[in-house]
């Protein structure tokens, strides 16, 4: 893998480098930059053949459906899945909030929902108020001293009345890796449905969903080369066929009568409305560039970044590395803070040397409140990070630590 | 590029961060107010004096934060005393800008007006000074 040269297929980079300095971008956990194939997928669909996915039967019409279509598929190969499988959504958040209403129906009174301390708010909080509604248990599973997600734990808590297990494949806040497939087993075992966050493990390593055996699993196309806007729910055929929408509208419809109104078949009776079309084809076209490198060649490239980042970091003075530190229980992400200052002093001044890294509690509030901190440093590799990149991460909060301490 | 050191950072800002002023809860306050900034969940709490003519006579805070919002606050303490309540209260970025001698990013003025928006946040105050 050459990221010297896949670099220079994101426009972005040449567009952000200032006065002789590079754009060292650390922040894909976030949102991942674009290549210009991407870009130009999109904008061919804008300027050449916009239209309508809902019965255009004229040309273009039809070649946007056909797009829309091909977009799915390509979504399915990467994850195992079948088609009618795949649900596009505005994102790896509207995901998980329908999920949460199209399983309302499933949960009663005392049933327990259990989700993990290191979770996104977007995995945490449609849970904690599907709970509400229902009148389920909520559990949130506590961490290891390291932040880690221990499957004891979830099999000693998972009991009868546990209904639904919602986790995340890999911590953006500290790139731990969950053992997705021993949890699925529990899941399994008392019977719950496995809700898997992907948001930062489809972008970054093979996905297997037959393999993991999850129920569900959503995650955003902006993760991952793709554009904002535009997610995917993935449902097993089994439970999609049964559960009703949350969403209702045009183009999901079989009947609609005065009384009543009968749905589309999956995966269209989940896309009420007009989908984002050119969000899709150009997520699709994403898939495309990824799969030319190949998801385990990302993964080691970024490990090795990370790790490269992690133990240097860890030899500096005055610096916390908050995770797991074996580079094969994480992802390629760092989260770290410098004693005396404040997340968003050391991001501000990284960003003077046109670095930028994300700072703060990246959404994971009682992830933050197991370390006992307001928020750290992450900086998070993708296949355009080179080790260059991580030098100069690593001169800057050099710099930002002699500014504050001087 | 610009010099970091030059800009946000002076050393005024970096000496009320390591050395903030009034920087305790002031017992027996007549207010308190508090915020949060819901972009850092920094949350700084403002304790004040107050007499009869709503002039404040001490003010001090808690709380812990960026250097901005921490010397922000500690600033502001200095400033208000001898100075009316809603003088304080309606305090502009302009003003905090004036008062750190720096310029602020649309991200930025958020940390520094948290003492200001705590200040008008208040949770709670005694009758002797809203009746006063």
């Amino acid at each position: 893998m050459n990221e010297t040269e896949i670099k220079k297929d994101f426009p972005i980079f040449k567009a952000q480098s200032r006065d002789g300095a590079p754009f060292t971008f650390l922040d894909s956990a976030a949102t991942s930059q674009m290549p210009q194939v991407v870009i130009d997928s999109m904008l061919e669909f804008y300027s050449t053949y916009k239209a309508n996915v809902h019965s255009g039967i004229y040309s273009i019409g039809v070649r946007a459906v056909e797009a829309y279509e091909g977009a799915r598929r390509k979504v399915a190969m990467f994850l195992g899945a079948h088609s009618n499988e795949v649900i596009f959504t505005s994102g790896t958040t509207a995901s998980l909030n329908m999920l949460a209403r199209m399983l309302e129906v499933r949960i009663s009174a005392g049933d327990e929902i259990m989700v993990s301390a290191m979770e996104h708010h977007s995995n945490f909080i449609p849970w904690q108020e599907l709970a509400k509604r229902t009148g389920a248990v909520f559990t949130v599973l506590p961490l290891e001293k390291d932040g880690t997600l221990s499957a004891g734990t979830i099999r000693a808590m998972a009991g009868p009345r546990t209904k639904i297990i919602a986790v995340t494949h890999v911590s953006h806040a500290t790139g731990s890796v969950n053992d997705v497939r021993e949890i699925s087993s529990i899941a399994r075992g008392v019977g719950a449905f496995f809700v898997l966050d992907a948001a930062q493990s489809a972008p970054h390593m093979p996905i297997d969903v037959q393999k993991i055996d999850c129920d569900f699993l959503a995650f955003s196309g902006q993760k991952m080369l793709g554009p904002t806007g535009i997610g995917i729910l993935y449902g097993k055929e089994k439970h999609l066929r049964e559960i009703a929408p949350a969403v209702f509208g045009g183009g999901m419809i079989r009947e609609v009568r005065t009384d009543s109104s009968t749905w589309a078949d999956m995966p269209q009776k989940f896309e009420a409305g007009t989908p984002h079309v050119a969000g899709a084809i150009g997520l699709g076209a994403a898939i495309s560039y990824i799969e030319v490198i190949g998801r385990a060649e990302l993964m080691a490239h970024e490990r090795n970044l990370a790790d490269m980042a992690r133990c240097a970091l860890t030899n500096m003075p005055g610096i916390h590395v908050y995770g797991p530190h074996n580079e094969h229980e994480t992802a390629g992400i760092v989260s770290f803070t410098v004693e005396g200052m404040h997340a968003h002093d050391v991001a501000e001044i990284l960003s003077r040397e046109n670095i930028a890294v994300r700072a703060g509690h990246h959404c994971a509030l009682p992830l933050m409140n197991h370390f006992g901190i307001s928020g750290t440093i992450r900086a998070s590799f993708y296949l355009y990070n080179t080790e260059k990149d991580v030098e100069r991460l690593l001169t800057g909060v050099k710099k930002a630590q002699g500014i504050f301490h001087a | 590029m610009h010099n970091m050191e030059d800009e946000l950072y002076k050393e005024n800002v970096l000496h009320h961060y390591r050395n903030p002023r009034n920087k305790y809860a002031l017992a027996g306050a007549d207010i308190v107010g508090k915020d949060t900034n819901a972009l850092c969940g920094d949350e700084i709490t403002i304790y004040a004096h107050v007499n009869g003519d709503k002039v404040i006579t001490t003010m001090s805070f808690m709380g812990d934060g960026c250097a901005i919002s921490q010397a922000a606050s500690s600033l502001l303490t200095e400033y208000a005393t001898g100075k009316r309540m809603e003088e304080i209260q309606k305090m502009t970025q302009k003003d905090m800008e004036r008062l750190l001698g720096i310029s602020l990013s649309m991200v930025r003025a958020r940390c520094a007006l948290l003492p200001i928006q705590a200040f008008q946040h208040i949770i709670m105050h005694t009758h002797r000074e809203y009746h006063a």
